[in-house]
């Protein structure tokens, strides 16, 4: 058994310190993603029509490039990252912009760049920027005041601010989740988080109350709320417990679940993906699959809790808190316990963006862990 | 660094944990302890996609008759699954499908077992499917397997919609016809946005169905339902519905009135030119027995020179595409394909190429003015008459087979070896002379002064030798053969092609519009509108336009000008003058079917409406001579130009030009009939007898009359005779006398056609 803990002093200094689980962790689940995107999407196959490979062939590529984006950014270094952290901000500000102006329209969110055949989400890139800002605002100091407070509400607001535009209601709450675990890890005073909570419920309230959110955000709200509307969403969220349900205790076997193949849970290759996972492979695979999110979020809370800089540290913070919410939502509106907003299961489910996004994220935390017994320069 | 921010560390682990507990425990209710319920739910719940057809586009005519459209039609389906769970034996099996074939025969369409066998084994349809077997069956059939769902298991009555071609068999051509997209199309078709292929769908064929595909289909919707294990429908998924949308019309340049009068008078004048039998030749003792009048086909095309637009296009034999509604039969597919049967889908018009004969020598006559061969050698100046012996020798002739053995020289000789005394160019063709056109031919090869292929040039420039652009699929090129052509099909294939060389006798060949020259009747006639219309080159339309279901106009053809050509106008009143003499004259070749019933021709109104043409017989080895004629009119500003075809015909002068004639003189005098359809068509061939029986009351003496009202009385739901010699036949009303009149058109619209 190789200890992990121990410096191998027979490697060069960069990689004295690596933690191999982590990325291992990512890439695996990275491949459990393909293999699900292509059983949510081959269709049922028959002699007269094959099985459909373009979204396998293009989740894989993105799962590669993911995976040498991780080393990239993790040979790169999160120190070399916050020097440059004005100039993410200022690139993560004008992408959104750029996006609202000259971006295309997916089912109702103006969010994409169109880039030959490919589309390009850039706040999924922008939650990985949100991070590295947040990290560096906080970082600094020892105990978060009501000035740094401030200045990270304001930071964060902008880019929340144009994502509301799009609308994109599950990416902004992403963003919300990201900076309050990290506005907690920081430490900020009661009194201050107090106002803070407050100024959020305001907000909500305001949003509610406004006509900006589109009816079918209501709806599928209202849904959550009262069971016995029947309508759209409520199907949705129907089918989705039939097909998890459906999945039993051991699952129907890949590619055999009768609810993926019937295309009864719509978008179930990317924000309903773990209803495949569950139909297919049952609880036992459902929960290895959670397992293995499981330990990668022990492997990033870890490396934050022995990071030697706080920067390094918040990163991580952030980078769990990303993943922790992210998967608590996926898969809590496809099984029925929060409403439905459309947000990607990290690393599974189908989405270029999302899946390189995430990758940087696991690179950075990587980084932290390789540098923890560097000085910073 | 602080203690305290490692521990706010693990508020954030204690978060996280508290939520994945939360997802453990809701999946393991869901999976585990309400497992089975989602499962009998997932069990029953299947949905199943209903595409809506959309309606596919219309075929409308020049003034905006609808001449394809479509209509509902019944159709019986099997449903191979449910047919399997039946479990029935082989024998019963068999016994069911010939008792469906029995009841569908008796509702009066054709069906053989191995039919139904050969559409149940259809590769296209998916077990759970309701795989048509019979398609436009009468409704009766509804009621009947729909109270025997034991006797029939998976047997179903539906309504489908379907085309409609309005007029039967007239324009069919033009038309086309659809049917179930194959493997080919499916593969090299690239549909156009929302508008792909299904393995069953419906695809045109031929024609303007086939031209204008991607128009006239639409964009197919859907109903997304949900059923249960039954089958049975629990809801519909509203949210799903996509609406279909559906396909544009094309609006023709064709006046359907007149493609009825032209296919009418074409089919006419096949049953005539069959029925006569070919002379043999006192003037010409070589000859052995002449070949039989077989007239196998045929082709009219009517354009108005003024823009390029095809006012009518006739081809015969020709088909009802009515027939191909749910496929055409095994053994009709096979005799339409049948070349002993004419092969009636085979556009003649467009696909059929034909040597012009003397029709050729306007191109030649343009050629030798233009390149000033008229006054060298031994052409005479255009308007210095010769005397035409009837015959020409050729010193050296070669490559024309046909005079081998005469090896160094030959002979060409008028038709019948007529002299023509006092030839001009006017009269060359008034009379058409072939000698004076050998000369020609020849002098243009011989003399060094003159381009080789001048003929084929001006040929060329008149559009001969290259498609026309019209938009019909399958057009051919036609051919002009040059010495450089002759010697590249040589090296290409010399087996087929042994001579590569040329020759002044191949010249002399080509000046009459023989040899090799090939040319599509539609070719022609547009050639002949370049002269009319004093040179400009249209790509001739069949479609006018394109409108979308709103009647908003996507896209309108106009006038296609290809080019311009020069024709001096010296050159241009000479030859009309001959062309004119064509019909005027009493030694033009067309005089007597212009001014005489007695050759089927008529009188034609002379005095009112000038008409030029030009005659042509092409001699074809082996068979009777094709019969040509071209026409144009009114000869101050034509807006008609005529060509009719007909192989194996003999003369043009006394088959084609009597058949222009009289659909010229119906179009210039105005009385061209009204097309009928094939519902007329019907009620008109219903009500023949009572109008018979009518015309005898009405002329007949008072004795009759009281017969033949006690008679008439007894009618019931059929046909019922009025006293004003009207007959109601299904909602329509026959005239009595427009109907006896129209027999003198179209006998055979009246007879045999029961059936449509």
């Amino acid at each position: 058994m190789v200890d992990f803990r121990a410096p191998n002093f027979d490697r060069p200094a960069l990689l004295r310190h690596v933690d191999p689980l982590l990325p291992l962790l990512a890439t695996i689940l990275a491949g459990i993603g393909t293999l699900m995107v292509y059983s949510a999407t081959r269709g049922p196959a028959t002699d007269l029509r094959p099985a459909d490979t373009s979204y396998l062939y293009r989740q894989a590529l993105f799962a590669g490039l993911g995976v040498g984006a991780m080393l990239i950014t993790a040979w790169f270094g999160h120190r070399r990252v916050r020097r440059l952290v004005i100039p993410i901000y200022v690139g993560l500000l004008a992408a959104l912009v750029a996006v609202l102006i000259g971006g295309i329209e997916v089912r109702g969110t103006q969010g994409w760049f169109q880039l030959g055949e490919y589309r390009i989400q850039p706040s999924e890139f922008g939650k990985i920027a949100l991070i590295v800002v947040l990290a560096a605002v906080f970082g600094g100091v020892e105990e978060v005041g009501a000035f740094r407070l401030g200045v990270a509400v304001v930071l964060t607001g902008l880019p929340v601010l144009a994502i509301w535009l799009q609308p994109d209601l599950g990416t902004l709450l992403v963003y919300g989740a990201i900076t309050t675990g990290m506005v907690l890890v920081a430490g900020a005073r009661g009194r201050h988080l107090l106002v803070l909570g407050l100024l959020l419920l305001t907000g909500l309230v305001a949003v509610f109350q406004s006509k900006d959110l589109a009816d079918y955000q209501i709806e599928r709200l209202m849904v959550f709320v009262d069971d016995e509307k029947s309508t759209a969403a409520s199907y949705n969220l129907e089918q989705a417990e039939v097909a998890i349900g459906n999945g039993g205790l051991t699952g129907q076997g890949l590619f055999e679940g009768t609810q993926n193949n019937s295309d009864l849970v719509p978008e179930q290759q990317t924000d309903f993906i773990f209803t495949v996972i569950a139909e297919e492979t049952g609880f036992v695979g459902s929960v290895v699959v959670l397992g293995v999110i499981g330990l990668l979020l022990t492997r990033i809370w870890r490396i934050g809790r022995i990071a030697d800089d706080r920067f390094g540290l918040l990163l991580a913070a952030g980078v769990f808190s990303m993943v922790v919410f992210q998967v608590f939502q996926s898969v809590g509106m496809a099984t029925g316990i929060v409403p439905i907003t459309g947000i990607p299961l990290p690393l599974v489910s189908h989405g270029g963006s999302s899946v390189l996004a995430t990758f940087i994220g696991i690179g950075l935390v990587e980084s932290v862990h390789m540098r923890r017994h560097q000085k910073p320069a | 660094m602080d203690d305290l921010i490692r521990y706010r560390m693990r508020v954030l682990a204690v978060v996280a944990i508290s939520l994945f507990v939360a997802l453990v425990a809701r999946l393991w209710f869901l999976q585990v302890l309400a497992g089975d319920e989602a499962a009998a739910v997932a069990e029953t719940n299947i949905t199943r996609v209903v595409t809506i057809q959309a309606p596919r586009g219309r075929i409308l005519d020049v003034d905006g008759r609808v001449l394809v459209g479509n209509r509902i039609a019944a159709s019986i389906t099997v449903n191979r699954s449910e047919l399997d769970q039946a479990d029935l034996g082989r024998e019963e099996r068999r016994a069911m499908l010939t008792s469906i074939a029995v009841e569908v025969n008796r509702s009066g369409k054709l069906l053989k077992v191995a039919d139904l066998e050969r559409a149940l084994a259809n590769q296209a349809y998916g077990p759970y499917d309701n795989v048509p077997i019979a398609v436009d069956v009468s409704e009766d059939l509804l009621v009947y397997f729909g109270e025997r769902p034991h006797r029939y298991p998976g047997v179903r009555v539906a309504d489908t919609s379907v085309r409609s071609f309005l007029y039967g068999d007239l324009a069919a051509h033009i038309l086309g016809w659809v049917g179930p997209v194959n493997d080919f199309e499916l593969r090299v078709r690239r549909p156009s946005e929302g508008k792909s292929y299904e393995l069953r769908d419906e695809i045109g064929k031929s024609g303007v169905e086939l031209m204008f595909e991607d128009e006239l289909r639409g964009v197919n919707g859907r109903r997304v339902l949900e059923v249960d294990r039954r089958g049975e429908i629990i809801r519909e998924r509203a949210d799903l519905f996509v609406a279909p949308i559906a396909g544009n019309d094309v609006v023709l340049t064709i006046d359907i009135d007149l493609q009825n009068l032209v296919e009418a008078e074409l089919e006419r004048t096949v049953y005539l030119a069959r029925a006569k039998v070919p002379e043999r030749n006192p003037n010409d003792p070589e000859a052995g027995d002449p070949p039989p009048f077989v007239v196998p086909g045929g082709a009219v095309v009517v354009l108005n020179p003024t823009d390029g637009g095809v006012l009518a296009m006739a081809s015969y034999p020709t088909y009802d595409p009515n027939e191909s509604i749910g496929g055409f039969t095994f053994d009709r597919w096979a005799e339409l394909n049948d070349p002993a049967s004419g092969l009636p889908m085979f556009n003649r018009a467009v696909q059929g190429e034909y040597a012009p004969g003397s029709t050729f020598k306007l191109f030649t006559a343009h050629a030798a003015w233009h390149e000033g061969v008229f006054g060298v050698g031994r052409v005479k100046p255009a308007d210095e008459p010769w005397d035409d012996p009837g015959d020409y020798f050729l010193q050296s002739c070669r490559g024309d087979a046909d005079d081998l053995e005469s090896a160094g020289g030959c002979y060409f000789k008028n038709a019948g070896l007529k002299p023509y005394e006092q030839v001009d160019l006017i009269r060359s063709l008034t009379v058409s002379s072939d000698v004076y056109y050998y000369t020609i031919g020849e002098s243009i090869f011989v003399n060094t002064q003159h381009p080789d292929t001048a003929i084929q040039d001006a040929a060329a420039l008149y559009g001969l030798g290259y498609q026309t652009g019209l938009q019909l699929p399958f057009e051919q090129d036609g051919y002009l053969p040059t010495p450089d052509r002759r010697a590249e099909r040589h090296r290409e294939n010399p087996e087929a092609f042994p001579f590569p060389g040329w020759y002044p006798g191949d010249n002399v060949n080509v000046a009459v519009g023989q040899g090799e020259v090939l040319t599509t009747p539609l070719q022609l006639t547009n050639a002949y509108a370049v002269f009319a219309n004093g040179g400009f080159r249209w790509a001739p339309n069949i479609a006018e336009q394109i409108t979308a279901p709103d009647g908003s106009v996507v896209l309108d053809f106009g006038p296609r000008l290809v080019s311009e050509i020069e024709i001096d106008p010296a050159f241009r009143n000479r030859v009309m003058r001959g062309l004119i003499g064509v019909t005027v004259d009493e030694e033009g070749t067309a005089y007597w079917a212009f001014n005489s019933e007695a050759t089927d021709g008529i009188y034609f109104p002379h005095d009112r409406y000038s008409i030029a043409g030009k005659t042509g017989t092409a001699e074809v080895r082996g068979k009777a001579d094709t019969s040509l004629f071209v026409a144009f009119g009114p000869t101050r500003t034509p807006t008609y130009v005529v060509a009719a075809i007909l192989e194996e015909a003999g003369f043009g002068s006394s088959v084609a030009a009597p058949l222009v004639a009289r659909v010229l003189e119906r179009v210039f005098e105005e009385t061209v009939p009204e097309a009928p359809t094939v519902d007329e068509r019907y009620a008109r061939s219903a009500a023949l007898p009572l109008c018979v029986e009518w015309f005898r009351w009405k002329s007949g003496d008072t004795l009759e009359r009281l017969e033949s009202i006690t008679s008439g009385a007894e009618a019931g739901s059929g046909p019922v005779l009025g006293a004003d010699g009207e007959v109601r036949v299904r909602g329509l009303r026959v005239d009595c006398e427009a109907l006896l009149d129209d027999l003198v058109i179209r006998p055979e619209l009246l007879i045999g056609s029961e059936s449509s």
